[in-house]
């Protein structure tokens, strides 16, 4: 049972794109997870399912363009050396 | 001037103490039951008495004990703290932490460092049984005729991130549940690391004795582990600052709380293996 950083470094780029490349409107739109959900009264902050969808935007958004870089980087180096 | 005068009570104040040997400088750990209790008449360990004895223990059982023979008084120690072990220890000593309030207003600014509150989580024991585990994992594959000097880097590396692992764990699980308690990173990082005490204990136990002694230890310490973490991440999940959370959400929290302990489990078992 030993993982090395290596590894641990490829399951979180590996994580982050397949948070990232969910599609909004193919996709997250069809399950009833897009956009911004109407908080209802009563109740106190929102919902589990809104924070997971606020979570998958906040990815979506913010880390599309770094995404490109480190998966370019990746591949050039798993081409080369892997 | 005012600079002078706030030396002044400092330079009093210290010849009194070169004579004598100064009081310790750290506060002496806050035991209020160990310290309130009477010696008791029993011949068990103190650490014994400290779980046996409630604060305001039954008078006439104390009696009855005197008038017993010692191993009487053994027996009945024992069993009182097998019964007891689970509700009184629990209310007499809290495992909540102290809070530490502003002197202004009466604010709570925060929680009171380790060495004023026992109960603080502190690196200091994590970062010891980490090493110690490290180490000890390279002992163990010295037994098995495998060990390189790889094993302890990879063994530590494995261990770190499997802290690391469990940190995202809780962080994530707060995001999600709108905890919003503001607890440090390394409060976290040291209530993860206390696992490791759990482990190197079955794996030393696992150097000498049979199988089925190893798979009893580490069943008690991985519970113990995760009951500990039950009871010391409850002011994480619920913090009383917040207002009152309705059934639903209190519910999804305690499940959660009991993901943490249940996942200290699963976590041990891959570091011992």
């Amino acid at each position: 049972m030993s993982f090395g950083i290596g590894q641990i470094l490829y399951v979180i780029i590996l994580v982050i794109n397949g948070i990232a490349v969910l599609n909004e409107e193919r996709f997250l739109a069809r399950i009833g997870w897009s956009g911004q959900v109407d908080q209802g009264f009563g109740v106190d902050g929102p919902s589990l399912k809104h924070n997971i969808i606020n979570l998958i935007s906040a990815v979506r958004t913010l880390l599309r363009i770094p995404l490109i870089g480190v998966n370019l980087f990746v591949i050039v180096y798993e081409i080369l050396l892997g | 001037m005012s600079n002078f005068q706030n030396v002044q009570p400092y330079v009093v104040y210290q010849p009194q103490h070169s004579s004598s040997p100064p009081p310790l400088q750290h506060p002496i750990p806050q035991h209020p039951i160990h310290m309130r209790d009477p010696p008791a008449p029993s011949p068990s360990p103190p650490t014994q008495q400290r779980f046996s004895h409630p604060q305001q223990g039954p008078p006439d059982l104390n009696a009855i004990w005197n008038f017993n023979d010692s191993t009487a008084q053994m027996g009945m120690q024992f069993g009182k703290t097998a019964v007891l072990a689970g509700s009184d220890f629990v209310e007499e000593k809290p495992w909540s932490r102290l809070v530490k309030r502003s002197e202004q207003n009466g604010q709570m600014e925060g929680y009171k460092p380790p060495r004023e509150d026992i109960n603080s989580p502190d690196l200091y024991i994590p970062v010891m049984a980490f090493v110690t585990y490290v180490l000890l994992t390279g002992i163990v594959a010295g037994t098995e005729h495998k060990f390189h000097p790889e094993v302890l880097g990879m063994n530590a590396t494995t261990a770190f991130l499997i802290v690391m692992l469990e940190l995202v764990f809780i962080k994530t699980g707060c995001y999600l549940l709108n905890i919003s308690s503001e607890t440090h990173f390394l409060d976290l990082m040291a209530y993860s690391g206390y696992k490791f005490i759990g482990t190197i204990m079955t794996l030393m136990v696992s150097l000498i004795a049979p199988f089925w002694v190893v798979a009893v230890t580490f069943i008690y310490t991985a519970f113990s582990t995760g009951f500990f973490l039950l009871r010391s991440l409850r002011y994480v999940v619920f913090p009383d600052s917040t207002t009152t959370v309705n059934v639903p959400q209190r519910k999804r929290r305690i499940n959660f709380l009991f993901c943490i302990a249940a996942l200290q489990v699963v976590l041990m078992y891959f570091l011992v293996k």
